[in-house]
């Protein structure tokens, strides 16, 4: 069994996240956030198993995700690519933080596959994110945030 | 003596925070050795001599707990400390690699004071 009404969770799992991995604050369920369409966006995805099945994403633009990579490191992202991982490693966390919150049981025996980037190359991606009603939307630094929280049903 | 500190995860953006992290501790570590993941682990360790391994769970080619049981099931390797650093949320899993011999998990995301806890709690020349 799990709890079916994640948009409270989604933001309280993406606020944990960025507060602890890089002192970012997090302004929660804001819906305008989605109408300022980044001009380069990044977004990663992890599927999960267990009491639910599911998918968790989460995209942002790619100015944020550098500033993501600054506040980690304190230092500017090496290249593009530390800049997709960091987003990679966010995804990573927040379906961590998300799915114990998710489980109404005692033990979540959630299983997860690796972190995986998706295509951004088409701003149909980021339109789709928007009307999505699974989709709550935050803003951290100015920059909009989407987390998309998908139970496709529920798991034995 | 100057310890080997080797870091398994597939994040570059972990791998690097964790290095900033040790270097902040200032332990006595001459080198901080990183894999992506637990097949690139076991080729550095069949390489050089390692005092602590700190590793992910979630790896592509071969993930943390395949690493785990290939250094417990292995004498040149087993007693080398290993702590968990990952965002796994199933207790089931944990149990059974404590079972296994890691000795702490840190979960993610996790604190600059996190880390130093769970190092000095566990590892004796962590502890300053």
């Amino acid at each position: 069994m799990v709890e079916m009404n994640t948009g409270v969770l989604v933001t309280q799992a993406l606020r944990r996240a960025l507060e602890t991995m890089a002192f970012m604050g997090v302004v929660e369920d804001d819906v305008a956030a989605a109408e300022r369409v980044p001009e380069e966006f990044l977004a990663a995805a992890v599927d999960f198993s267990g009491p639910a099945c599911g998918t968790c994403r989460v995209a942002l633009p790619k100015a944020l995700g550098r500033t993501l990579v600054q506040n980690v490191l304190l230092e500017g992202p090496r290249d593009e690519g530390q800049v997709a991982d960091a987003v990679q490693e966010l995804a990573n966390v927040v379906c961590g933080l998300l799915l114990p919150m998710l489980a109404v049981a005692d033990e979540p025996t959630f299983e997860v596959t690796v972190s995986r980037r998706e295509d951004c190359r088409d701003r149909a991606v980021w339109d789709r994110l928007a009307r999505g009603e699974d989709t709550q939307w935050a803003r951290v630094d100015g920059w909009p945030v989407a987390v998309q929280c998908i139970v496709q049903g529920q798991g034995g | 003596m100057a310890r080997t500190i080797l870091v398994v995860d597939d994040s570059t953006l972990t791998r690097a925070a964790i290095h900033h992290m040790v270097e902040m501790l200032e332990l006595d570590v001459g080198e901080i050795l990183e894999a992506a993941n637990g097949r690139e682990a076991l080729a550095v360790l069949a390489d050089r001599p390692v005092d602590l391994i700190l590793a992910d769970l979630h790896m592509p080619d071969m993930d943390g707990c395949e690493l785990v049981h290939r250094l417990k099931t292995e004498p040149a390797y087993a007693a080398i400390p290993v702590v968990v650093i990952s965002a796994e949320c199933n207790p089931g899993r944990l149990e059974r690699l404590r079972a296994e011999g890691v000795v702490d998990f840190l979960h993610k995301p996790f604190t600059p004071e996190a880390f130093r806890a769970t190092l000095e709690q566990n590892v004796e020349w962590c502890r300053g």
